[in-house]
């Protein structure tokens, strides 16, 4: 019992904690066995407990169609049949998302129910590949954990690892590989900070070390916020890209309820409002910059979205699963978003575990107000136009009364030379140009690399080449 | 180091780092841009028409002293041609409102304004004194943010005002985005990014001052030497939002875009159609007129459970519920005055009930 005032004097100063199960300590399902995990106030026994998760995790597996199908036993079969990349990190949630996905698409002997006709217990021949992108080259002094990461999958029989590597973000031959371009991908950027509209400098020589490119990236971003965002950034599509390399039609991702909840707040403090139904599904286009290919669409799905941590922990602890946890990065989480987020909502779970699961209901009930007219060059997710009008708007940063003093999206808008900034949704503008309260000024020499999909996915650019050469046979000369 | 000089006029020696956009600017910068951003949004949002009588919540708290200060400097300064009013609300909160309401009464003198002052006791028959008495300092705030919006609103139409503006900040509503999307309360997350409010039945309501950061609020009213009375109230604080304001404070210590940031995302979503058709239509409460999702308003509920010794029946399922079962409100119960919007130009009660400013000198 804890007192935020005086007891003797004020009765309503002790607040005392609530019972943490309602009714009874048996079962709530199947009402016969003593409860052995209390569950936002559900006490459930650990048959059902697994029963109800794994009924979590294949409804948020569906697809928002399949749950339209008219028979049941289609519907569990059709998340079957997709060739899937299981990111992992080594964290809770994926090594929970890790085994959910080997027993629901390698049911084994001891799972199988409802006979052998049942969509759920045959075979499957879709290839199902796990992906661990390695970070110890993004900061000095973190240990290579790829070995750790190999022995932890190698029960996993029936799912093929790979391991690619932050630094893959800036290696053309990696990506020349992963590409739609090929060996016709355009080599990386790099833009100069010191400028609203972050100017375009000069491109990166191909010769030039991905793992230096990592780290000039990360260390010229000016807050701890901004480079964990460009982290979980960069990670993401990589596994897009590997995904489509791999030709898989979906990437699932181990975020648990508490982390969608995490990730929503912390998007929308980071102003990516527009994009809040993308943290719990997305669908994402490998190839709008690649004419000759077919689109190839990837969903992003999230089947833990509906369990939360404690519930995966009770999952790992009685699956005796062995969690090596996620790499600890030198950022100062205290003065990042992210980090302050994460601090918030877990100390949110343990006194109002109803909160958590109402940030990410109140989420589901929204959706962006304008449309999308392109998809940002870094986050590659979908922006609407207007972000950088909207900033010069609300804040006067001079007096001159020239526009071109200010960055706005019409007065860049089709002029490449000014820079990356319209090219960008406005949460990934903000981690260029915001700056923590302690920021110094940005020094003349501030060119920073930008990741090889960057210059590759800015629209303008692309278009404008490539429209050229696509009907270069009919053009005159000048 | 800091810079030799203002980032903005590059003239003068800066005195003040902005939070809004982190550059380095002089004093009389400061008081242009800020000035100049607060009258961007009222002209972009359309906000007033000329012969407008505006009133302005008066707390006399720095929010609302400085958007006096704005509004009569915005108002001479470009023609604006508005009625600006002072509306207060007195609560009933002893050693705290009393106090501030003397800094407003001084604010009236200052900024040549008429002042209207309107109580709970008068309103409702109840002070805050006399409500936290009944109930406790838990849910308090509850019963003092219901009435005192529906106290605005009465008193905007007893001065027959076409606009109410009040001081909330672009903290304020950062704020409240995070609030609401905790709790989940999915109807006002959908108008909390909103600069301007109209029911059919309510008075406009708008926010001047949604773009502009509490610190530079505190700023200009620093630099400008304003008076305003700085007391936290004395009654415990809404402990739901001051959880989101521990985590905002944090966020903009972090990145002091964050705020801004925060609004932009609120402005960038919407309720999806289909969750806007389940929520309850608007409709007029029965016993007051007041606008209201069920038969009788919040306010007239929360006052029924206090006249009837059921304080709670307005907060839980269970007061309802024992509210309920306690069977019809007898004819004496007190009563809130039938609302009714101003018909028309002019004053809706004789002027000789506004405290008029004095003439200026």
């Amino acid at each position: 019992m804890s007192s935020c005032g005086n007891p003797a004097t004020d009765p309503d100063a002790l607040m005392e904690r609530r019972a943490k199960f309602d009714k009874t300590t048996d079962c709530i399902k199947c009402k016969v066995e003593r409860g052995s995990i209390v569950v936002r106030h559900a006490v459930y026994c650990k048959n059902c407990f697994f029963a109800v998760v794994t009924h979590k995790f294949r409804r948020s597996l569906e697809h928002p169609s399949d749950r339209m199908a008219s028979d049941a036993r289609q519907a569990a079969s059709s998340s079957r049949t997709k060739s899937s990349l299981v990111g992992f990190s080594g964290g809770l949630g994926s090594t929970v998302l890790l085994d959910a996905v080997d027993r629901f698409y390698f049911p084994h002997e001891d799972l199988k129910k409802g006979g052998k006709a049942h969509p759920r217990n045959k075979k499957t021949s879709v290839k199902v590949h796990m992906c661990y992108v390695e970070m110890c080259n993004a900061f000095t002094g973190i240990t290579d954990r790829t070995s750790d990461i190999t022995d932890a999958c190698k029960d996993y029989e029936n799912l093929e690892l790979h391991i690619c590597r932050l630094e893959d973000a800036f290696d053309p031959n990696w990506w020349s590989k992963f590409h739609p371009l090929g060996t016709n991908i355009i080599p990386s950027s790099s833009i100069r900070l010191d400028d609203e509209a972050l100017p375009f400098t000069q491109s990166i020589e191909s010769s030039s070390d991905p793992v230096s490119n990592l780290r000039k990236y990360l260390t010229s971003l000016p807050t701890p916020t901004a480079v964990q965002s460009a982290i979980k950034t960069m990670v993401r599509v990589i596994l897009l890209y590997t995904a489509r390399f791999l030709r898989c039609s979906q990437v699932i991702l181990g975020t648990s309820l508490t982390s969608l909840s995490i990730n929503l707040i912390s998007s929308i403090a980071q102003g990516g409002g527009f994009n809040v139904p993308e943290e719990s599904y997305e669908e994402w286009t490998a190839s709008s910059v690649d004419f000759s290919a077919q689109p190839t669409t990837i969903r992003v799905i999230r089947p833990l979205r509906d369990i939360g941590m404690k519930e995966c922990s009770a999952w790992a602890w009685w699956r005796n699963l062995l969690i090596i946890g996620k790499e600890k990065l030198p950022i100062n989480e205290r003065q990042s978003i992210g980090g302050l987020t994460e601090e918030f909502i877990i100390g949110l779970e343990k006194d109002y575990p109803s909160t958590v699961s109402a940030i990410a209901r109140t989420c589901a009930k929204v959706n962006p107000k304008d449309e999308a007219t392109s998809r940002c060059a870094v986050c590659q997710r979908p922006h609407p136009s207007g972000a950088l009008d909207w900033k010069a708007r609300i804040s006067i940063r001079s007096l001159s009364g020239d526009e071109s003093s200010s960055v706005t999206d019409s007065n860049t808008h089709g002029d490449r030379a000014s820079g990356l900034a319209p090219d960008l949704c406005y949460a990934c503008y903000s981690h260029f140009v915001s700056r923590s309260s302690k920021s110094i000024a940005i020094q003349g020499d501030s060119a920073i690399p930008l990741p090889t999909w960057v210059s590759n996915s800015s629209s303008r650019k692309v278009s404008l080449e490539r429209l050229k050469e696509s009907i270069g046979e009919y053009l005159l000369e000048e | 180091m800091p810079p030799k000089s203002c980032a903005l006029c590059n003239v003068s020696r800066p005195i003040l780092k902005r939070p809004k956009t982190g550059q380095q600017i002089c004093k009389d910068c400061f008081f242009y841009v800020f000035e100049t951003e607060v009258h961007n949004t009222i002209s972009e949002a359309q906000l007033f028409r000329p012969g407008d009588r505006v009133a302005i919540g008066a707390s006399g708290g720095k929010d609302s002293t400085v958007l006096a200060y704005v509004m009569k400097t915005l108002n001479e300064r470009y023609n604006y041609g508005l009625d600006l009013y002072l509306l207060s609300i007195d609560e009933g909160i002893t050693g705290y409102r009393d106090d501030s309401l003397e800094t407003v009464k001084r604010n009236q003198q200052q900024y040549s304004m008429p002042l209207k002052i309107l109580s709970y006791e008068e309103l409702y028959g109840w002070t805050m004194d006399a409500i936290v008495s009944e109930i406790g300092k838990k849910n308090n705030c509850t019963f003092c943010g219901v009435f005192r919006r529906q106290a605005l609103d009465r008193g905007a139409a007893t001065l027959a005002v076409d606009h109410i503006v009040t001081g909330h900040n672009a903290d304020d509503i950062a704020e409240t985005v995070l609030m609401n999307i905790m709790r989940g309360d999915i109807a006002r997350l959908g108008r909390c990014t909103l600069i301007c409010t109209q029911g059919e039945d309510t008075i406009k309501r708008s926010k001047p001052f949604k773009y502009a950061y509490e610190k530079e609020i505190v700023m200009y009213a620093y630099f400008k030497k304003l008076d305003y009375f700085s007391t936290e109230c004395i009654y415990s604080p809404d402990a739901y939002r001051g959880h989101a304001r521990v985590f905002l404070k944090d966020l903009e210590a972090a990145r002091p875009s964050a705020i801004i940031d925060i609004i932009h995302s609120g402005e960038a979503f919407e309720v999806r159609e289909e969750v806007k058709k389940t929520q309850k239509a608007q409709q007029t409460c029965k016993r007051c007129g007041y606008m209201s999702s069920n038969d009788l308003c919040k306010a007239c509920t929360l006052l029924e459970g206090l006249e009837r010794g059921i304080a709670d029946a307005g907060i839980s399922d269970k007061g309802k519920k024992k509210l309920e079962a306690s069977g019809p409100a007898p004819d004496s119960l007190r009563k809130i005055p039938y609302f009714e919007l101003p018909g028309g130009p002019g004053p809706a009660v004789a002027i000789e009930s506004v405290q008029q400013a004095p003439p200026q000198d």
